[in-house]
């Protein structure tokens, strides 16, 4: 019988096999490994970015700072100042130019989507148009 | 149960031997026809010290040129050395029937002298017996009505023998066969217990983003974690750069400067200012134009500031 005559090298062929089968199984999940690591990361990363922009443009106080620009300047000088649902519609008259800058100030650091802002100067003073949502 | 014994038919070679048929894995013992032993008491402790010497200490009995094989065990206090010529008894297994492949060990009838006590028949003239505790063939007339046998008692240890029918065959000897696959089994063993390790370790990785995805369902597939971080994106990109806008005209009013009007929206922006003079309002269309704004000039101290977004 063949196997009988080479049985020696048989047996070192099994056991190179063997090997190569380990070596290989050990190899797939290296790169396994270190994929899984990449997307995780990735996949962690996404989430975490997600979940700081959703926070930072869909926050829940954003509404309520949002009512606040009603107190940035006196009611007198507010037109209108219709805040519904997650849209903000606003006019203000007869501002001075500091009371612009500070409405101004006020609606960049409010995390909202600007959809207008429009400024129009009437004999010195300015009448001021916002619209936005988020 | 012993495992030491073996369980393969014991072939007794001898010169004088019948033509054998083909029957499966054996081991054979030589008759002292085809070896050469020398029993010597030495000062040594280990096989392989012995069996270093063996050549010099059989050099005397042994033919000039021929290439022999050593083999040495301990008997008692002695060390027994043998010494054959595998090709010699290759050539005449082959030439009496034997399948060299079917060979399995190799013993010599001076390894079990107690067999041959009761002297054995190998043909109607000769005999294997022991004389002075040495396996001998000698002519049957000498030991006249003493009793023979006819059988030989088969059993044998398996450590004994010598590996030698496929062994002869092989590129390489049966124990460095036996290490070598020991050492690619352990190192594949180890592999194995590696890469298990390293599945382990992904399927931990694989939880952990799972029990984080578990708090935030709607961020479970990639498909719809990409349409809210793009459509995420795209609101900061774009109100970050309003932002900016809103930042860069305010510093276009100058010392003097007085905003007309102002508008931003989706899509565009522009605004009007009225320099004090004309040094200014160059001042301000230059700052416009290096940010890339377009300006149009609409009276003599006006200008028009505006863009894309």
């Amino acid at each position: 019988m063949i196997w009988k005559k080479y049985r020696n090298e048989l047996m070192l062929l099994v056991a190179s096999v063997f090997f190569i089968i380990g070596y290989s199984y050990k190899t797939v999940q290296v790169s396994k490994l270190y994929s899984t690591k990449s997307e995780v990361s990735k996949s962690v990363d996404d989430i975490s970015k997600i979940i700081a922009l959703k926070k930072q443009w869909d926050g829940k106080k954003v509404k309520a700072k949002v009512a606040k620009l009603k107190r940035v300047v006196s009611s007198d000088k507010i037109k209108s100042f219709d805040l519904k649902s997650r849209k903000l519609s606003a006019i203000f008259k007869d501002l001075t130019g500091k009371e612009m800058n500070k409405l101004f100030i006020k609606i960049e650091n409010i995390a909202v989507e600007i959809i207008m802002i429009k400024v129009i100067s009437q004999d010195g003073k300015y009448k001021m148009e916002v619209k936005c949502k988020w | 149960m012993n495992f030491t014994e073996t369980s393969r038919p014991l072939i007794l070679v001898h010169k004088s031997m019948s033509r054998v048929y083909n029957r499966g894995s054996i081991n054979i013992m030589l008759s002292p026809q085809f070896y050469t032993m020398k029993r010597e008491t030495l000062p040594i402790k280990y096989q392989y010290q012995a069996k270093r010497l063996a050549s010099s200490v059989l050099e005397a009995l042994l033919i000039d040129g021929e290439e022999y094989q050593y083999y040495v065990y301990k008997d008692g206090d002695d060390w027994i050395f043998v010494a054959y010529n595998q090709q010699e008894i290759l050539d005449f297994l082959e030439s009496v029937g034997f399948k060299i492949e079917d060979i399995s060990k190799l013993f010599f009838a001076q390894q079990y002298l107690n067999k041959f006590n009761i002297p054995l028949e190998l043909s109607q003239k000769e005999l294997l017996s022991t004389i002075d505790d040495t396996a001998v063939v000698i002519p049957s007339s000498l030991i006249g009505d003493r009793q023979t046998s006819k059988k030989l008692n088969e059993k044998v240890n398996n450590r004994d023998g010598v590996s030698f029918g496929f062994s002869s065959n092989s590129f390489i000897e049966y124990k460095e066969a036996i290490i070598i696959s020991i050492i690619l089994a352990i190192f594949g063993v180890m592999f194995i217990i590696e890469g298990v390790r390293y599945s382990k370790t992904i399927s931990s990785m694989e939880d952990e983003v799972a029990v984080v995805l578990e708090k935030y369902p709607s961020l479970q597939s990639k498909y719809s974690r990409d349409n809210i971080a793009k459509k995420y994106q795209k609101i900061d990109t774009m109100e970050r750069k309003k932002r900016d806008i809103l930042k860069s005209l305010s510093k276009l009013i100058l010392k003097g400067v007085k905003l007309v009007d102002l508008s931003i929206t989706s899509k565009r922006f522009s605004t009007t200012l009225d320099a004090p003079n004309e040094t200014t309002l160059l001042k301000i269309k230059n700052i416009s134009s290096k940010k890339g704004y377009k300006t149009s000039r609409k009276d003599d101290n006006i200008i028009k500031i505006e863009g894309k977004l």
